[in-house]
Protein backbone atom coordinates (compact mmCIF):
# COMPACT_ATOMS: atom_id res chain seq x y z
CA UNK A 1 0.00 0.00 0.00
CA UNK A 2 1.81 3.13 -1.29
CA UNK A 3 -0.59 5.53 -0.18
CA UNK A 4 -3.85 5.96 2.00
CA UNK A 5 -6.47 8.63 2.89
CA UNK A 6 -9.49 8.38 4.69
CA UNK A 7 -12.16 10.62 6.17
CA UNK A 8 -15.52 10.35 7.82
CA UNK A 9 -18.29 11.63 5.23
CA UNK A 10 -21.77 12.95 5.82
CA UNK A 11 -24.85 10.51 4.92
CA UNK A 12 -24.31 10.61 1.55
CA UNK A 13 -21.36 12.47 -0.73
CA UNK A 14 -19.32 9.03 -1.07
CA UNK A 15 -18.38 9.75 -4.94
CA UNK A 16 -17.36 13.64 -4.33
CA UNK A 17 -15.52 12.31 -1.21
CA UNK A 18 -13.59 9.31 -3.04
CA UNK A 19 -12.38 11.65 -5.42
CA UNK A 20 -11.18 13.94 -3.47
CA UNK A 21 -9.19 11.32 -1.17
CA UNK A 22 -8.42 10.16 -4.83
CA UNK A 23 -6.27 12.93 -6.28
CA UNK A 24 -4.41 12.88 -2.92
CA UNK A 25 -3.67 9.51 -2.33
CA UNK A 26 -2.28 9.53 -5.91
CA UNK A 27 0.13 12.33 -5.99
CA UNK A 28 1.17 11.36 -2.43
CA UNK A 29 1.93 7.84 -4.18
CA UNK A 30 3.87 10.06 -6.58
CA UNK A 31 2.36 8.76 -10.00
CA UNK A 32 -0.18 10.10 -12.35
CA UNK A 33 -3.45 8.94 -12.62
CA UNK A 34 -3.25 7.30 -16.01
CA UNK A 35 -0.47 4.81 -14.19
CA UNK A 36 -3.59 3.38 -12.23
CA UNK A 37 -4.98 0.18 -13.96
CA UNK A 38 -7.08 -1.18 -11.47
CA UNK A 39 -10.05 0.10 -9.56
CA UNK A 40 -12.14 -1.44 -7.11
CA UNK A 41 -14.44 -0.66 -4.56
CA UNK A 42 -15.79 -2.12 -1.87
CA UNK A 43 -18.73 -1.62 0.12
CA UNK A 44 -22.32 -2.54 0.49
CA UNK A 45 -24.77 0.73 0.44
CA UNK A 46 -25.28 2.81 -2.95
CA UNK A 47 -27.37 5.77 -3.12
CA UNK A 48 -31.09 4.68 -4.67
CA UNK A 49 -29.70 1.15 -3.86
CA UNK A 50 -28.13 1.38 -7.38
CA UNK A 51 -26.99 -2.12 -9.51
CA UNK A 52 -25.20 -0.64 -12.17
CA UNK A 53 -23.15 0.72 -13.36
CA UNK A 54 -20.18 -0.33 -10.74
CA UNK A 55 -19.59 2.73 -8.27
CA UNK A 56 -15.83 2.36 -9.19
CA UNK A 57 -16.80 3.27 -13.22
CA UNK A 58 -18.14 6.40 -12.23
CA UNK A 59 -14.73 7.01 -9.70
CA UNK A 60 -12.82 6.29 -12.90
CA UNK A 61 -14.71 8.72 -15.65
CA UNK A 62 -14.50 11.31 -12.77
CA UNK A 63 -10.88 10.84 -11.74
CA UNK A 64 -11.03 11.01 -16.08
CA UNK A 65 -8.65 7.80 -16.13
CA UNK A 66 -8.20 6.26 -19.57
CA UNK A 67 -11.76 7.97 -21.11
CA UNK A 68 -11.13 6.75 -24.26
CA UNK A 69 -11.89 4.58 -26.94
CA UNK A 70 -9.50 1.79 -27.77
CA UNK A 71 -6.81 1.91 -29.86
CA UNK A 72 -4.05 -0.28 -31.03
CA UNK A 73 -2.07 0.51 -28.16
CA UNK A 74 -3.71 2.56 -26.02
CA UNK A 75 -3.95 2.21 -22.20
CA UNK A 76 -6.63 0.43 -19.94
CA UNK A 77 -7.88 0.99 -17.05
CA UNK A 78 -10.54 -1.69 -15.55
CA UNK A 79 -13.14 -0.91 -12.56
CA UNK A 80 -15.97 -3.19 -10.75
CA UNK A 81 -17.24 -3.84 -7.28
CA UNK A 82 -16.90 -6.31 -4.77
CA UNK A 83 -19.34 -6.85 -1.42
CA UNK A 84 -19.39 -8.89 1.61
CA UNK A 85 -21.09 -6.98 4.14
CA UNK A 86 -18.46 -5.11 5.88
CA UNK A 87 -15.38 -8.14 4.76
CA UNK A 88 -15.71 -5.84 1.87
CA UNK A 89 -12.29 -4.08 2.70
CA UNK A 90 -10.55 -7.45 2.42
CA UNK A 91 -12.16 -8.64 -0.43
CA UNK A 92 -11.20 -5.70 -2.85
CA UNK A 93 -7.47 -5.94 -1.61
CA UNK A 94 -7.55 -9.62 -2.72
CA UNK A 95 -9.30 -8.79 -5.93
CA UNK A 96 -6.75 -6.64 -6.60
CA UNK A 97 -3.81 -8.96 -5.44
CA UNK A 98 -5.52 -11.69 -7.96
CA UNK A 99 -5.70 -8.98 -10.79
CA UNK A 100 -3.24 -6.53 -10.81
CA UNK A 101 -0.07 -8.87 -11.54
CA UNK A 102 -1.75 -9.74 -15.43
CA UNK A 103 -2.72 -6.37 -15.82
CA UNK A 104 -0.08 -4.14 -17.73
CA UNK A 105 -0.33 -1.27 -14.78
CA UNK A 106 1.49 -1.53 -11.87
CA UNK A 107 -0.65 0.44 -9.58
CA UNK A 108 -4.22 -0.20 -8.83
CA UNK A 109 -6.77 2.08 -6.72
CA UNK A 110 -8.75 0.93 -3.79
CA UNK A 111 -11.92 2.48 -2.72
CA UNK A 112 -14.22 1.65 0.52
CA UNK A 113 -17.39 2.95 1.41
CA UNK A 114 -21.25 3.95 1.63
CA UNK A 115 -23.93 5.56 0.89
CA UNK A 116 -26.81 6.18 3.17
CA UNK A 117 -29.24 4.93 -0.30
CA UNK A 118 -32.39 7.29 0.79
CA UNK A 119 -32.91 9.49 3.21
CA UNK A 120 -35.69 7.80 4.48
CA UNK A 121 -33.65 4.85 5.35
CA UNK A 122 -32.70 4.71 9.69
CA UNK A 123 -28.74 5.20 9.34
CA UNK A 124 -27.17 4.41 12.83
CA UNK A 125 -23.46 3.99 11.07
CA UNK A 126 -20.69 6.71 10.86
CA UNK A 127 -19.58 6.24 7.29
CA UNK A 128 -15.98 6.31 6.15
CA UNK A 129 -14.58 7.24 2.77
CA UNK A 130 -11.17 5.48 2.35
CA UNK A 131 -9.23 5.45 -0.68
CA UNK A 132 -5.08 3.71 -1.22
CA UNK A 133 -2.65 3.18 -3.92
CA UNK A 134 -1.78 -0.29 -4.37
CA UNK A 135 1.69 -0.77 -6.22
CA UNK A 136 2.92 -4.28 -7.09
CA UNK A 137 6.44 -3.01 -5.12
CA UNK A 138 7.55 -0.26 -2.94
CA UNK A 139 7.96 -0.06 0.30
CA UNK A 140 4.35 0.49 2.04
CA UNK A 141 2.94 -1.91 4.38
CA UNK A 142 2.53 -5.07 2.92
CA UNK A 143 -0.58 -7.67 2.72
CA UNK A 144 0.90 -10.91 3.45
CA UNK A 145 -2.49 -12.81 3.96
CA UNK A 146 -6.33 -12.77 4.26
CA UNK A 147 -7.78 -15.64 5.64
CA UNK A 148 -11.96 -16.18 5.63
CA UNK A 149 -14.02 -17.51 7.97
CA UNK A 150 -17.61 -18.48 7.78
CA UNK A 151 -17.86 -20.94 10.36
CA UNK A 152 -20.09 -18.77 12.70
CA UNK A 153 -22.01 -17.39 9.91
CA UNK A 154 -25.58 -16.94 11.08
CA UNK A 155 -27.53 -16.90 7.74
CA UNK A 156 -30.72 -15.40 8.37
CA UNK A 157 -28.77 -12.20 9.52
CA UNK A 158 -29.11 -10.58 6.43
CA UNK A 159 -29.50 -6.83 4.78
CA UNK A 160 -31.92 -6.22 2.61
CA UNK A 161 -33.16 -3.29 0.45
CA UNK A 162 -37.31 -3.05 0.03
CA UNK A 163 -40.18 -0.48 -0.91
CA UNK A 164 -42.13 0.77 2.31
CA UNK A 165 -45.61 0.75 1.05
CA UNK A 166 -46.45 3.22 4.12
CA UNK A 167 -44.80 6.22 3.00
CA UNK A 168 -44.04 5.34 -0.67
CA UNK A 169 -40.17 5.24 -0.55
CA UNK A 170 -37.19 3.21 -0.71
CA UNK A 171 -36.13 1.63 2.91
CA UNK A 172 -33.55 -1.35 4.35
CA UNK A 173 -34.02 -3.59 6.96
CA UNK A 174 -31.51 -5.41 8.90
CA UNK A 175 -33.36 -8.85 9.82
CA UNK A 176 -32.35 -10.79 12.97
CA UNK A 177 -31.07 -9.16 16.56
CA UNK A 178 -27.40 -9.65 16.96
CA UNK A 179 -24.97 -8.94 20.38
CA UNK A 180 -22.27 -7.55 18.54
CA UNK A 181 -18.95 -8.28 19.20
CA UNK A 182 -17.23 -4.82 20.84
CA UNK A 183 -13.75 -3.50 19.58
CA UNK A 184 -10.52 -5.50 20.68
CA UNK A 185 -7.17 -4.64 20.33
CA UNK A 186 -3.46 -5.97 21.36
CA UNK A 187 0.46 -5.67 20.22
CA UNK A 188 -0.14 -7.33 17.28
CA UNK A 189 -4.02 -7.81 16.73
CA UNK A 190 -6.75 -5.68 15.84
CA UNK A 191 -10.51 -6.69 15.40
CA UNK A 192 -13.33 -3.24 15.20
CA UNK A 193 -16.60 -3.60 16.46
CA UNK A 194 -19.50 -5.77 14.82
CA UNK A 195 -21.69 -2.95 14.07
CA UNK A 196 -19.17 -0.98 11.66
CA UNK A 197 -19.20 -0.37 8.02
CA UNK A 198 -16.70 -1.08 5.83
CA UNK A 199 -14.75 2.64 5.95
CA UNK A 200 -15.03 2.91 9.72
CA UNK A 201 -12.88 -0.75 9.96
CA UNK A 202 -10.61 0.52 7.09
CA UNK A 203 -10.50 3.81 8.33
CA UNK A 204 -9.40 2.70 11.92
CA UNK A 205 -6.78 0.32 10.90
CA UNK A 206 -4.94 3.12 9.00
CA UNK A 207 -4.56 4.96 12.39
CA UNK A 208 -2.93 1.78 13.75
CA UNK A 209 -0.28 1.11 10.81
CA UNK A 210 2.25 4.32 11.80
CA UNK A 211 2.50 2.58 15.18
CA UNK A 212 3.43 -0.69 14.07
CA UNK A 213 6.73 -1.53 12.58
CA UNK A 214 6.55 -5.45 12.36
CA UNK A 215 3.27 -7.13 11.51
CA UNK A 216 -0.82 -6.60 12.47
CA UNK A 217 -3.90 -8.77 12.14
CA UNK A 218 -7.12 -7.10 10.79
CA UNK A 219 -9.42 -8.89 12.07
CA UNK A 220 -12.96 -7.97 10.62
CA UNK A 221 -16.46 -9.65 11.86
CA UNK A 222 -19.61 -8.70 9.97
CA UNK A 223 -22.55 -8.40 11.42
CA UNK A 224 -23.71 -11.98 9.95
CA UNK A 225 -21.15 -13.44 12.06
CA UNK A 226 -18.63 -14.03 9.03
CA UNK A 227 -15.32 -12.40 9.24
CA UNK A 228 -12.00 -12.29 7.49
CA UNK A 229 -8.39 -11.56 8.68
CA UNK A 230 -5.88 -9.56 6.84
CA UNK A 231 -1.98 -10.02 8.14
CA UNK A 232 -0.44 -6.56 7.62
CA UNK A 233 3.26 -6.86 7.48
CA UNK A 234 5.60 -3.11 8.17
CA UNK B 1 0.96 -3.54 -1.61
CA UNK B 2 3.29 -5.08 -2.18
CA UNK B 3 1.15 -8.30 -3.42
CA UNK B 4 2.64 -11.56 -2.31
CA UNK B 5 -0.44 -13.43 -2.15
CA UNK B 6 0.56 -15.68 -4.77
CA UNK B 7 1.61 -19.31 -4.58
CA UNK B 8 3.22 -21.66 -6.84
CA UNK B 9 2.04 -21.29 -10.47
CA UNK B 10 -1.05 -23.73 -11.90
CA UNK B 11 -3.54 -23.58 -14.90
CA UNK B 12 -6.92 -23.60 -14.71
CA UNK B 13 -9.59 -24.87 -16.82
CA UNK B 14 -13.43 -24.91 -17.07
CA UNK B 15 -15.09 -28.47 -15.76
CA UNK B 16 -18.78 -27.46 -15.96
CA UNK B 17 -21.14 -24.90 -16.75
CA UNK B 18 -24.84 -24.52 -16.48
CA UNK B 19 -27.67 -22.26 -17.93
CA UNK B 20 -30.63 -22.64 -15.88
CA UNK B 21 -33.98 -20.65 -16.93
CA UNK B 22 -37.42 -20.42 -15.33
CA UNK B 23 -40.36 -22.31 -16.77
CA UNK B 24 -42.88 -19.49 -17.03
CA UNK B 25 -42.56 -18.09 -21.10
CA UNK B 26 -43.64 -14.88 -22.30
CA UNK B 27 -44.47 -13.62 -25.59
CA UNK B 28 -42.90 -9.92 -26.67
CA UNK B 29 -45.80 -8.98 -28.66
CA UNK B 30 -47.85 -9.84 -25.26
CA UNK B 31 -46.26 -6.60 -23.49
CA UNK B 32 -44.58 -4.80 -26.71
CA UNK B 33 -47.29 -5.05 -29.34
CA UNK B 34 -46.85 -2.41 -31.81
CA UNK B 35 -50.15 -0.75 -30.26
CA UNK B 36 -48.50 -0.69 -26.64
CA UNK B 37 -45.54 1.56 -28.22
CA UNK B 38 -44.46 5.35 -29.47
CA UNK B 39 -45.06 5.39 -33.03
CA UNK B 40 -46.55 1.91 -33.33
CA UNK B 41 -42.86 0.59 -33.13
CA UNK B 42 -42.60 -2.85 -34.60
CA UNK B 43 -40.29 -4.16 -31.14
CA UNK B 44 -39.77 -8.04 -32.05
CA UNK B 45 -38.54 -6.81 -35.42
CA UNK B 46 -36.52 -4.08 -33.83
CA UNK B 47 -34.96 -6.67 -31.28
CA UNK B 48 -35.15 -9.56 -32.43
CA UNK B 49 -36.86 -10.70 -29.35
CA UNK B 50 -39.75 -13.15 -29.58
CA UNK B 51 -39.86 -14.30 -26.07
CA UNK B 52 -38.39 -14.29 -22.76
CA UNK B 53 -38.42 -16.52 -19.47
CA UNK B 54 -40.01 -15.01 -15.76
CA UNK B 55 -39.55 -16.30 -12.35
CA UNK B 56 -42.77 -18.13 -10.67
CA UNK B 57 -44.29 -16.46 -7.75
CA UNK B 58 -42.00 -18.22 -4.94
CA UNK B 59 -38.38 -17.87 -7.39
CA UNK B 60 -35.89 -15.41 -6.95
CA UNK B 61 -32.35 -14.45 -8.15
CA UNK B 62 -31.11 -17.03 -5.09
CA UNK B 63 -33.30 -19.85 -6.42
CA UNK B 64 -32.24 -19.51 -9.95
CA UNK B 65 -28.94 -19.19 -8.87
CA UNK B 66 -29.07 -22.35 -7.01
CA UNK B 67 -30.73 -24.04 -9.59
CA UNK B 68 -27.86 -23.42 -11.78
CA UNK B 69 -25.00 -24.47 -9.09
CA UNK B 70 -26.41 -27.70 -8.95
CA UNK B 71 -26.36 -28.24 -12.49
CA UNK B 72 -23.09 -27.54 -13.04
CA UNK B 73 -21.68 -28.97 -9.74
CA UNK B 74 -23.29 -32.54 -10.85
CA UNK B 75 -22.28 -32.31 -14.46
CA UNK B 76 -18.44 -31.69 -12.89
CA UNK B 77 -19.01 -34.39 -11.03
CA UNK B 78 -17.30 -33.00 -8.34
CA UNK B 79 -18.66 -32.62 -4.50
CA UNK B 80 -20.38 -29.50 -3.39
CA UNK B 81 -17.93 -29.61 -0.37
CA UNK B 82 -14.80 -29.60 -2.62
CA UNK B 83 -15.61 -25.93 -3.72
CA UNK B 84 -13.21 -23.60 -1.89
CA UNK B 85 -14.27 -20.62 -4.18
CA UNK B 86 -17.66 -19.22 -4.25
CA UNK B 87 -18.24 -16.16 -6.34
CA UNK B 88 -21.49 -14.51 -7.04
CA UNK B 89 -21.76 -11.92 -10.31
CA UNK B 90 -26.28 -11.10 -9.90
CA UNK B 91 -27.12 -7.64 -10.67
CA UNK B 92 -30.67 -8.26 -9.22
CA UNK B 93 -30.16 -9.74 -6.43
CA UNK B 94 -34.15 -10.02 -6.04
CA UNK B 95 -36.47 -11.74 -4.47
CA UNK B 96 -39.80 -12.59 -5.73
CA UNK B 97 -41.31 -10.24 -3.38
CA UNK B 98 -38.98 -7.59 -5.10
CA UNK B 99 -36.63 -7.07 -1.75
CA UNK B 100 -33.23 -6.53 -3.15
CA UNK B 101 -30.44 -8.61 -0.91
CA UNK B 102 -28.02 -6.09 0.24
CA UNK B 103 -25.30 -7.87 2.81
CA UNK B 104 -23.70 -10.50 3.61
CA UNK B 105 -22.82 -11.61 0.35
CA UNK B 106 -25.41 -13.65 -1.87
CA UNK B 107 -22.31 -15.84 -2.34
CA UNK B 108 -22.16 -16.47 1.04
CA UNK B 109 -26.16 -17.61 1.26
CA UNK B 110 -25.61 -19.76 -1.66
CA UNK B 111 -22.59 -21.63 -0.36
CA UNK B 112 -24.28 -22.06 2.55
CA UNK B 113 -27.95 -23.17 0.73
CA UNK B 114 -25.64 -25.56 -1.39
CA UNK B 115 -23.93 -27.20 2.05
CA UNK B 116 -20.52 -25.66 0.43
CA UNK B 117 -18.41 -25.04 3.57
CA UNK B 118 -15.19 -23.61 3.93
CA UNK B 119 -14.79 -22.00 1.12
CA UNK B 120 -14.41 -18.18 0.74
CA UNK B 121 -17.38 -16.14 -0.35
CA UNK B 122 -17.83 -13.08 -2.19
CA UNK B 123 -20.15 -10.78 -4.93
CA UNK B 124 -18.69 -9.19 -7.86
CA UNK B 125 -20.71 -6.33 -9.24
CA UNK B 126 -19.59 -5.08 -12.72
CA UNK B 127 -23.35 -5.02 -14.89
CA UNK B 128 -23.56 -7.56 -17.25
CA UNK B 129 -19.68 -8.41 -17.28
CA UNK B 130 -19.72 -9.16 -14.43
CA UNK B 131 -19.85 -13.02 -14.53
CA UNK B 132 -16.88 -12.69 -16.82
CA UNK B 133 -15.40 -10.79 -13.82
CA UNK B 134 -15.55 -13.16 -11.69
CA UNK B 135 -14.19 -15.80 -13.70
CA UNK B 136 -11.11 -13.56 -14.70
CA UNK B 137 -10.53 -14.02 -10.93
CA UNK B 138 -11.34 -17.14 -10.13
CA UNK B 139 -8.91 -18.12 -12.82
CA UNK B 140 -6.34 -15.92 -11.03
CA UNK B 141 -6.82 -17.73 -7.80
CA UNK B 142 -6.62 -21.20 -9.26
CA UNK B 143 -4.00 -20.39 -11.47
CA UNK B 144 -2.04 -19.20 -7.81
CA UNK B 145 -2.33 -21.85 -6.34
CA UNK B 146 -5.24 -20.47 -3.89
CA UNK B 147 -8.24 -22.59 -4.82
CA UNK B 148 -8.65 -25.69 -6.11
CA UNK B 149 -12.67 -25.88 -7.11
CA UNK B 150 -14.27 -22.14 -7.54
CA UNK B 151 -17.60 -21.85 -8.55
CA UNK B 152 -18.73 -18.77 -10.08
CA UNK B 153 -22.97 -18.11 -9.77
CA UNK B 154 -25.33 -15.71 -10.85
CA UNK B 155 -28.94 -15.52 -10.88
CA UNK B 156 -31.12 -12.94 -12.57
CA UNK B 157 -34.37 -11.95 -11.43
CA UNK B 158 -34.89 -8.88 -13.86
CA UNK B 159 -37.95 -8.83 -15.41
CA UNK B 160 -39.79 -6.26 -12.68
CA UNK B 161 -37.96 -3.61 -14.78
CA UNK B 162 -40.43 -4.72 -17.06
CA UNK B 163 -43.24 -4.04 -15.37
CA UNK B 164 -41.41 -0.22 -14.45
CA UNK B 165 -40.98 0.67 -18.40
CA UNK B 166 -44.94 -0.29 -18.89
CA UNK B 167 -46.08 1.58 -15.85
CA UNK B 168 -44.09 5.03 -18.20
CA UNK B 169 -44.97 7.12 -21.06
CA UNK B 170 -42.51 5.52 -23.50
CA UNK B 171 -42.78 8.79 -25.45
CA UNK B 172 -41.97 10.42 -22.44
CA UNK B 173 -39.43 8.17 -21.02
CA UNK B 174 -37.69 6.52 -24.61
CA UNK B 175 -34.99 5.43 -22.10
CA UNK B 176 -37.08 3.11 -20.09
CA UNK B 177 -37.16 1.26 -23.67
CA UNK B 178 -34.28 -0.94 -23.10
CA UNK B 179 -35.81 -2.51 -20.41
CA UNK B 180 -38.57 -4.41 -22.33
CA UNK B 181 -35.34 -6.46 -23.49
CA UNK B 182 -34.39 -8.19 -20.44
CA UNK B 183 -35.76 -12.00 -19.55
CA UNK B 184 -34.64 -14.06 -15.81
CA UNK B 185 -32.20 -16.25 -15.86
CA UNK B 186 -29.26 -17.97 -14.14
CA UNK B 187 -25.91 -19.49 -14.90
CA UNK B 188 -23.05 -21.34 -12.94
CA UNK B 189 -19.29 -21.99 -14.18
CA UNK B 190 -17.15 -24.85 -12.02
CA UNK B 191 -13.33 -24.31 -12.78
CA UNK B 192 -10.24 -26.49 -11.42
CA UNK B 193 -7.26 -26.99 -11.53
CA UNK B 194 -5.24 -28.14 -15.01
CA UNK B 195 -2.18 -29.35 -16.01
CA UNK B 196 -2.43 -28.33 -19.48
CA UNK B 197 -1.57 -24.09 -19.99
CA UNK B 198 -4.06 -22.08 -22.06
CA UNK B 199 -7.16 -23.95 -21.69
CA UNK B 200 -8.67 -20.65 -20.34
CA UNK B 201 -7.38 -17.15 -21.15
CA UNK B 202 -9.21 -13.80 -20.56
CA UNK B 203 -8.60 -10.40 -23.05
CA UNK B 204 -6.59 -7.46 -21.68
CA UNK B 205 -10.14 -6.13 -19.58
CA UNK B 206 -11.17 -2.49 -20.20
CA UNK B 207 -13.76 -0.23 -18.52
CA UNK B 208 -14.41 3.05 -21.07
CA UNK B 209 -15.89 4.99 -18.40
CA UNK B 210 -16.87 7.97 -20.27
CA UNK B 211 -20.40 5.24 -20.82
CA UNK B 212 -20.97 5.08 -17.42
CA UNK B 213 -23.97 7.35 -17.24
CA UNK B 214 -25.48 5.62 -20.43
CA UNK B 215 -27.22 2.70 -18.49
CA UNK B 216 -27.99 3.32 -14.79
CA UNK B 217 -30.25 0.52 -12.75
CA UNK B 218 -31.38 1.61 -9.03
CA UNK B 219 -34.43 1.09 -6.90
CA UNK B 220 -37.79 2.37 -8.33
CA UNK B 221 -38.52 6.01 -6.29
CA UNK B 222 -42.15 5.03 -6.82
CA UNK B 223 -43.32 1.43 -6.78
CA UNK B 224 -41.56 -1.51 -5.15
CA UNK B 225 -39.07 -3.32 -7.52
CA UNK B 226 -35.98 -1.66 -10.18
CA UNK B 227 -35.88 0.45 -13.13
CA UNK B 228 -33.30 0.77 -15.30
CA UNK B 229 -32.90 3.97 -17.61
CA UNK B 230 -30.56 3.37 -20.86
CA UNK B 231 -28.92 5.55 -23.69
CA UNK B 232 -29.18 2.20 -25.85
CA UNK B 233 -28.08 3.81 -28.88
CA UNK B 234 -25.19 5.80 -27.68
CA UNK B 235 -24.10 2.36 -25.89
CA UNK B 236 -24.45 0.58 -28.68
CA UNK B 237 -22.13 3.54 -30.54
CA UNK B 238 -19.78 2.68 -27.50
CA UNK B 239 -18.89 -1.21 -28.52
CA UNK B 240 -19.87 -1.01 -32.14
CA UNK B 241 -16.93 1.99 -32.30
CA UNK B 242 -14.42 -0.29 -30.39
CA UNK B 243 -15.10 -3.68 -31.13
CA UNK B 244 -12.31 -3.80 -33.84
CA UNK B 245 -9.71 -2.35 -32.23
CA UNK B 246 -11.13 -4.50 -28.83
CA UNK B 247 -11.33 -7.82 -30.95
CA UNK B 248 -7.58 -7.30 -32.17
CA UNK B 249 -5.93 -6.90 -29.59
CA UNK B 250 -7.90 -9.73 -27.52
CA UNK B 251 -7.08 -12.37 -30.60
CA UNK B 252 -3.02 -11.23 -30.48
CA UNK B 253 -3.06 -10.63 -26.46
CA UNK B 254 -4.64 -14.70 -25.73
CA UNK B 255 -2.08 -16.11 -28.84
CA UNK B 256 -4.86 -17.19 -30.17
CA UNK B 257 -6.34 -17.51 -34.09
CA UNK B 258 -9.43 -16.18 -35.09
CA UNK B 259 -10.45 -19.11 -37.38
CA UNK B 260 -9.44 -21.66 -34.96
CA UNK B 261 -12.08 -20.37 -32.58
CA UNK B 262 -15.24 -23.04 -33.01
CA UNK B 263 -17.86 -20.88 -31.30
CA UNK B 264 -18.38 -17.33 -30.29
CA UNK B 265 -21.00 -15.53 -28.03
CA UNK B 266 -21.25 -11.77 -27.89
CA UNK B 267 -23.60 -10.60 -24.77
CA UNK B 268 -26.62 -10.58 -26.11
CA UNK B 269 -28.11 -7.24 -25.63
CA UNK B 270 -30.89 -8.19 -28.64
CA UNK B 271 -30.30 -10.23 -31.43
CA UNK B 272 -30.11 -7.68 -33.77
CA UNK B 273 -27.48 -5.75 -32.03
CA UNK B 274 -25.43 -8.78 -31.84
CA UNK B 275 -25.87 -9.37 -35.56
CA UNK B 276 -24.50 -5.50 -35.87
CA UNK B 277 -21.89 -6.48 -33.78
CA UNK B 278 -20.70 -9.79 -35.86
CA UNK B 279 -20.45 -7.75 -38.98
CA UNK B 280 -17.75 -5.44 -37.53
CA UNK B 281 -16.37 -8.62 -36.22
CA UNK B 282 -16.10 -10.24 -39.92
CA UNK B 283 -15.05 -6.91 -41.55
CA UNK B 284 -12.13 -6.66 -38.76
CA UNK B 285 -11.02 -10.43 -38.60
CA UNK B 286 -12.63 -12.07 -40.83
CA UNK B 287 -15.40 -14.80 -40.70
CA UNK B 288 -16.67 -16.15 -37.95
CA UNK B 289 -16.88 -20.15 -37.39
CA UNK B 290 -19.94 -20.22 -35.65
CA UNK B 291 -22.01 -17.13 -34.21
CA UNK B 292 -24.37 -18.34 -31.16
CA UNK B 293 -26.94 -15.76 -31.42
CA UNK B 294 -30.04 -17.48 -29.97
CA UNK B 295 -30.86 -15.36 -27.49
CA UNK B 296 -34.59 -14.98 -29.46
CA UNK B 297 -36.49 -17.25 -26.74
CA UNK B 298 -34.78 -15.36 -23.69
CA UNK B 299 -33.90 -12.17 -23.77
CA UNK B 300 -30.71 -10.66 -22.54
CA UNK B 301 -30.69 -12.19 -19.17
CA UNK B 302 -27.84 -10.07 -17.45
CA UNK B 303 -24.71 -11.33 -16.14
CA UNK B 304 -26.43 -14.52 -16.65
CA UNK B 305 -26.52 -14.46 -20.83
CA UNK B 306 -23.25 -16.32 -21.91
CA UNK B 307 -23.88 -19.26 -19.45
CA UNK B 308 -27.66 -19.39 -21.10
CA UNK B 309 -26.54 -19.10 -24.29
CA UNK B 310 -24.20 -21.96 -24.21
CA UNK B 311 -26.39 -24.31 -22.67
CA UNK B 312 -28.82 -24.02 -25.24
CA UNK B 313 -26.22 -24.83 -27.64
CA UNK B 314 -25.18 -27.71 -25.42
CA UNK B 315 -28.62 -28.90 -25.40
CA UNK B 316 -28.92 -28.42 -29.42
CA UNK B 317 -25.48 -30.57 -29.57
CA UNK B 318 -23.45 -28.23 -30.99
CA UNK B 319 -20.96 -28.13 -28.23
CA UNK B 320 -17.80 -31.00 -28.57
CA UNK B 321 -15.15 -31.53 -26.01
CA UNK B 322 -11.78 -29.72 -26.86
CA UNK B 323 -13.57 -27.87 -29.12
CA UNK B 324 -12.96 -23.93 -28.42
CA UNK B 325 -15.01 -21.30 -27.43
CA UNK B 326 -15.11 -17.34 -27.08
CA UNK B 327 -17.53 -15.05 -24.73
CA UNK B 328 -17.38 -11.66 -25.40
CA UNK B 329 -19.12 -9.46 -22.59
CA UNK B 330 -20.16 -5.71 -22.07
CA UNK B 331 -21.11 -4.38 -19.33
CA UNK B 332 -22.88 -1.03 -18.23
CA UNK B 333 -20.04 1.39 -17.21
CA UNK B 334 -18.62 0.56 -20.27
CA UNK B 335 -16.81 -2.66 -19.19
CA UNK B 336 -15.56 -4.93 -21.99
CA UNK B 337 -13.45 -8.25 -22.05
CA UNK B 338 -13.49 -11.31 -23.14
CA UNK B 339 -12.92 -14.96 -22.40
CA UNK B 340 -11.40 -18.02 -24.36
CA UNK B 341 -11.33 -21.38 -22.99
CA UNK B 342 -11.59 -25.06 -24.53
CA UNK B 343 -14.85 -26.49 -23.59
CA UNK B 344 -15.05 -29.50 -20.54
CA UNK B 345 -14.54 -33.03 -21.06
CA UNK B 346 -18.31 -35.06 -21.93
CA UNK B 347 -20.31 -32.00 -22.67
CA UNK B 348 -21.50 -33.63 -25.31
CA UNK B 349 -22.64 -35.75 -23.01
CA UNK B 350 -24.22 -33.98 -20.83
CA UNK B 351 -28.25 -34.11 -19.12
Amino acid sequence: MLSWESKKIGYTGLLKSTLKLAKKAISNAGINPDDIGLIVHGGVFREHFRTEPAFATHIQGDLDIQCHGIGIDSQSCFAFDVTDGSCSPHVAIQSIADLLPALSSDYALLCIGDDRPTKYCDWEYESYCVVAVIGLSGDGPKCESIIHDNSNLIPNLTTTGYFDQSIKRNKFVNAGAVEFLGQQSSKNFFQGHQNWLSGKHMHEFLQLINKHDDTLEHCIVDRSGKSTTAKWVF
Amino acid sequence: MPIDMLGSANHAQLLSFAGFLPETKVETTSFASPNDLPRSLDFVRLTGILAHREVSVDQGSFELAVGAAKKALSRADIDARDIDLVINCSVSKMDGKLHQHLSPSFATLLANELQISGAQTFDVSNACAGMLTGLMIAESRIKSGQSKYALVVSGEHITPIIDEAKRRNLYLHPRAMASLTVGDGAAAYILGQSKEPGRIRFSEPFTMAQYNRHCIGQACKSHPGPQMRTRAKDLQSGVINNLGNFLKRSIDYMELKWDQIDHTYSHPTTPKAVKKGAKVAIEVMGEINFLHNNSAETGNTASTTHGVQLEISQNSGYLKADQTALLVSFGSGLAILAVHFKLPKGVENWS
